[in-house]
């Protein structure tokens, strides 16, 4: 193909990258060196909008949730998708049929339905909570059981997309692989485990890498569920950004934070790809 | 051409009688300037919807209602369209949120209002030092909700607590409190897991003769005080006691209220106006159909306070210096005449509080606030006025999160009444230096 | 053994859907209460009435299919023309891939004061097209495309450049024709992403008349406390009512992607 007519239907999408990506991205980064608010005069301070982020104090701990939030997504994520993948492929067409098409409702849902029912479900003086108070588990005052709602809200919300994902994966696998294998005699643990699992380790590698950016750029859920408590300690970093932008109207300090942000996912997916290459040469 | 004379006049006749009919209607509540269209800006909603329609009916400056959207709890939408240049000739909005625009920057000027009200205008309110700055009135209170103690006659009743009266203390509040809790009742409701409705806890603070604010000084806060320390300690002790419910640290306003609406709960600081409203609520939703005999008096006071101040923060009404003079002028005007004594008396008679201090009492529509527990917030208005607890002040959002914040902490056992009151202070002595 | 497992898992997903449903019906009283009551005493469709009866509704669902017709078709169609031109590796396709994919590492949420300010200054805020501004970004569209045509055979754009076809007839008769199945997920992802921006359609969008569905329904709920107290209620049918329309969409779509349409990302 002629390089004009290839840059000719790239055009429209530069142009989306344009505005949408390009030149808001380097207003944020204009904006992380002044004091802004808006409705003021932009001040510069140099650097000072970054070295505020990285030593406040719930800076750190929103980091800290978002590791735990990247780590326990990615694995509750891709090993729930997997194993509801392979169930469903294992199950026969037309449970097979049903769950493609069932699995993928509740993702519509996200950020909202879910995080409500969870919300109303962890009321300080309903059933749940007082169950919980008499098990032992301060449920409000436990940022750890704070975090995990939130993971399973998240979960719950995606899982089914990350199945129906690897699903078409592994019909897209030829049948003649299956065939031999049961030929041989293998069972279909067997092929599952030593057959197809290799097969779609790239995938499952995209799918990881991508809900490790979600899971740290998730805000909404926390937002609606628990508003960052206890004392901001379930509050992601995107959590954080949005306050620090959206409530205390403080752009400039939220675009250092965001620029932090962004190389902190950067990094974790510069590790995860080094990972990949060591791995995928078989 | 004879033939048709009757009905050139009888059509005159009947485009005079319109215009007549309309010129009058217009005509009742003139604001001199002619013809300037302004756009106000206020919160999409039902409520400010309504308000600009009526003002737009009364006066002869075409107002024009732009919208915006703070449903998702910020502002950032009128934010950035000040910010890219699209500027309102006025704004309307609640107190807390519009106070961040009295400012006077290159991007945003609030105007001057002191030139456009006679001497006798500006006496007219109650308390015009919050929204001045510099010598400035940069805005205006548009009619503000006052409260005062709501009291749960029937519960009282019920378990043969005498009914308290005017001039009751904050130690006969605890002893009924103690009664209370043995027949299972509560005294109030305290709550912190978010920071909306703080009104229904900060006018203790009056209670206690402590301020947040005093004489329009903005530099620090006056709450670190013996009086802050024994509000303090009274919220604390109340939870810990259990004259309040203990989950209050969990506890979000919603679910507050919902325990009050229920009907075990004695006394409640509140808005005459919204106990009818959360009456019918009650009654709707099942919570509480047989609702309450209920009536209003004065906080209890503490040692050395003769009468607790109301807190409330309605409306402010801004004006915005723009480049066109003819339009400033129409805005200022327009926004001195909105706040006025006839818009008042109109917002009043649906319940709303006037900010202005003249003695009338209109006729209340008693299907939204009854005319007694009016009476009652306007005389504890008359008497001992506003309690500041910083409305106007741009920062004001932040340092309302600091409250429950601390209070959380305290009833957590996280930190002693002493220790949650100076790191309160502190915050807001750091916030207000930005 | 492995139906089970699907029933109780599909049991489990629908879950919170099933209880916000049941909340939507029911009169108030948080959802919580001791003991849990999984079906409502007395159902009440108030809270559906009070939402549906907003004047606007129509406009609010006419806005949506406006801005469903056009930004949705124009993205995806942006999104396919510039998979596929990727799908050849033209000169410097490395560098465009770097660039959408380093996109993705800043949140849509972060970018969108500057966003906003942009969109003022070219004059279109308050419109249906400025709502539609941001799906015109779509690097995971663009992504996914450029990895399924890279899917299909090479044989069959080589025989139709040996067979003399120009790059119009190649676009013509063998890129369109066989994007069915990305097409459709592409149309799937953005109709949703459009369906459910709620943060930004409120910004841009400043006059009620102009509203979407899913601002029209979630900004009556939130003022409903002012009028009709049942605040849980109203949020479970304001969210059950904009669950609707995925469904519906995604209804239309599913069968349009029922090959792999990550065939050539592997």
């Amino acid at each position: 193909m002629k390089p004009l007519v290839a840059y000719v239907l790239l055009l429209p999408a530069l142009f989306g990258f344009l505005l949408c990506g390009l030149l808001p991205v380097m207003g944020v980064g204009y904006l992380s060196f002044f004091k802004s608010d808006l409705l003021h005069d932009d001040v510069w301070v140099g650097f000072g909008n970054y070295v505020t982020a990285l030593t406040e104090g719930h800076w750190l701990s929103a980091l800290r949730a978002s590791a735990f939030y990247a780590v326990s997504t990615v694995i509750l994520q891709v090993g729930g998708g997997l194993i509801l993948a392979f169930t469903a492929y294992h199950a026969g067409r037309r449970w097979l049929s049903a769950s493609r098409f069932l699995f993928f409702l509740p993702t519509f849902s996200a950020g909202l339905v879910i995080s409500q029912m969870w919300r109303s479900l962890l009321h300080p003086m309903g059933w749940a909570v007082v169950a919980m108070k008499s098990l032992g588990l301060d449920f409000w005052h436990s940022p750890l059981a704070v975090m995990t709602a939130i993971t399973l809200s998240h979960f719950s919300a995606n899982v089914g997309g990350q199945a129906v994902v690897f699903l078409s994966v592994l019909l897209g696998i030829g049948q003649e692989y299956k065939d031999a294998a049961r030929v041989d005699g293998a069972s279909n643990a067997l092929i599952s485990r030593r057959i197809f699992l290799p097969m779609i380790s790239t995938t499952v590698l995209v799918m990881a890498v991508m809900q490790f950016i979600g899971a740290f750029q998730m805000w909404e859920t926390p937002r609606f569920i628990s508003n960052g408590a206890p004392d901001g300690k379930s509050a992601t970093l995107m959590f954080d950004v949005w306050q620090t932008a959206f409530v205390q109207n403080d752009f400039g300090l939220a675009s250092a934070k965001t620029i932090i942000m962004a190389v902190v996912i950067a990094v974790g997916v510069g590790i995860a790809r080094i990972i990949q290459k060591g791995t995928s040469c078989a | 051409m004879k033939r048709f004379l009757p009905w050139l006049v009888a059509a005159a006749l009947l485009v005079a009688s319109v215009a007549i009919v309309i010129g009058g209607a217009v005509g009742r509540n003139r604001v001199v300037t002619k013809g300037v269209t302004i756009d106000a800006a206020g919160v999409y909603g039902p409520i400010w919807g309504k308000q600009i329609e009526v003002f737009t009916a009364l006066t002869e400056i075409n107002v024009n209602y732009i919208g915006f959207n703070t449903a998702d709890g910020t502002t950032i939408a009128l934010d950035s369209m000040i910010n890219a240049g699209i500027v309102p000739n006025v704004l309307v909005d609640f107190t807390g949120r519009a106070s961040k625009y009295m400012i006077q920057t290159s991007k945003l000027k609030a105007m001057d209002l002191k030139p456009y009200m006679t001497k006798a205008e500006i006496a007219e309110f109650y308390d015009l030092v919050p929204w001045t700055r510099n010598g400035k009135i940069l805005g205006l209170p548009n009619p503000s909700p006052g409260q005062a103690m709501c009291v749960n006659t029937t519960l009282l009743e019920k378990y043969g607590i005498p009914i308290p009266n005017a001039g009751w203390t904050i130690d006969e509040f605890l002893t009924m409190a103690k009664q209370l809790k043995s027949f299972g009742a509560w005294a109030t409701v305290l709550f912190a897991a978010n920071p909306s409705s703080d009104y229904l806890y900060v006018n203790w603070f009056g209670a206690f003769g402590a301020r947040i604010f005093t004489g329009g000084d903005y530099s620090k806060t006056t709450v670190q005080s013996d009086a802050g320390l024994k509000t303090f300690t009274f919220f604390n002790d109340l939870v810990k006691n259990g004259y309040a419910p203990k989950e209050a640290a969990e506890l979000w306003d919603d679910a507050a209220l919902e325990i009050w609406m229920k009907g075990n709960v004695a006394f409640m600081p509140l808005r005459p106006d919204w106990v009818l409203v959360y009456k019918a609520i009650a009654k709707d939703q099942k919570l509480n159909e047989a609702w309450f005999d209920y009536k209003f008096l004065p906080f209890p006071a503490g040692q050395g306070v003769k009468v607790t101040p109301t807190v409330g923060a309605g409306s402010t009404m801004v004006a915005f210096e723009k480049r066109d003079k003819a339009q400033n002028a129409a805005a200022a005007k327009f926004s001195v005449w909105a706040t006025g004594k006839d818009t008042n008396y109109a917002f009043t008679r649906q319940g709303a509080f006037s900010a202005l201090r003249v003695p009338t009492d209109p006729p209340m529509d008693e299907m939204i606030v009854r005319t007694a527990d009016w009476l009652v917030v306007r005389d504890i208005a008359n008497t001992a006025g506003w309690m500041d607890v910083g409305y106007t002040l741009p920062m004001y959002t932040m340092i309302r999160q600091e409250l429950p914040k601390r209070l959380q902490a305290m009833w957590k056992g996280d930190q002693t009444p002493a220790e949650a009151l100076a790191a309160y202070a502190a915050f807001i002595n750091e916030a207000v230096k930005k | 053994m492995r139906k089970a497992i699907l029933v109780v898992f599909l049991l489990l997903l629908f879950f919170p859907l099933y209880w916000m449903a049941v909340g939507s019906i029911s009169s108030g009283a948080s959802m919580a209460k001791i003991p849990p009551s999984f079906f409502p005493a007395e159902p009440t469709a108030g809270t559906y009435r009070f939402l549906l009866s907003a004047p606007n509704l129509v406009l609010w669902i006419a806005n949506t299919v406006i801005l469903l017709c056009f930004g949705v078709s124009s993205s995806v169609v942006a999104a396919v023309a510039a998979g596929f031109a990727l799908s050849v590796r033209p000169r410097g396709w490395r560098v465009v891939v770097g660039c959408l994919l380093t996109g993705l590492l800043v949140p849509r949420v972060a970018l969108t004061v500057p966003m906003f300010l942009e969109v003022t200054r070219i004059g279109l805020t308050g419109t249906l097209v400025g709502a539609a501004v941001p799906l015109l970004y779509f690097p995971s569209g663009v992504l996914l495309s450029m990895g399924y045509f890279r899917g299909i055979p090479k044989e069959l754009f080589e025989e139709a450049v040996i067979a003399g076809a120009t790059d119009i007839d190649v676009l013509r008769t063998i890129a369109i024709p066989n994007a069915g199945p990305v097409v459709g997920l592409l149309i799937l992802f953005q109709a949703v992403a459009s369906t459910s921006d709620y943060l930004w359609q409120s910004l841009i969008l400043r006059m009620e008349s102009t509203f979407t569905y899913i601002v029209g329904i979630l900004d009556t709920a939130t003022q409903a406390p002012v009028i009709v107290k049942n605040t849980q209620g109203m949020n479970c049918a304001a969210a059950i009512l904009i669950f609707l329309p995925f469904v519906l969409i995604y209804i239309f779509t599913a069968r349009y992607f029922t090959q792999d349409p990550l065939k050539g990302l592997r």
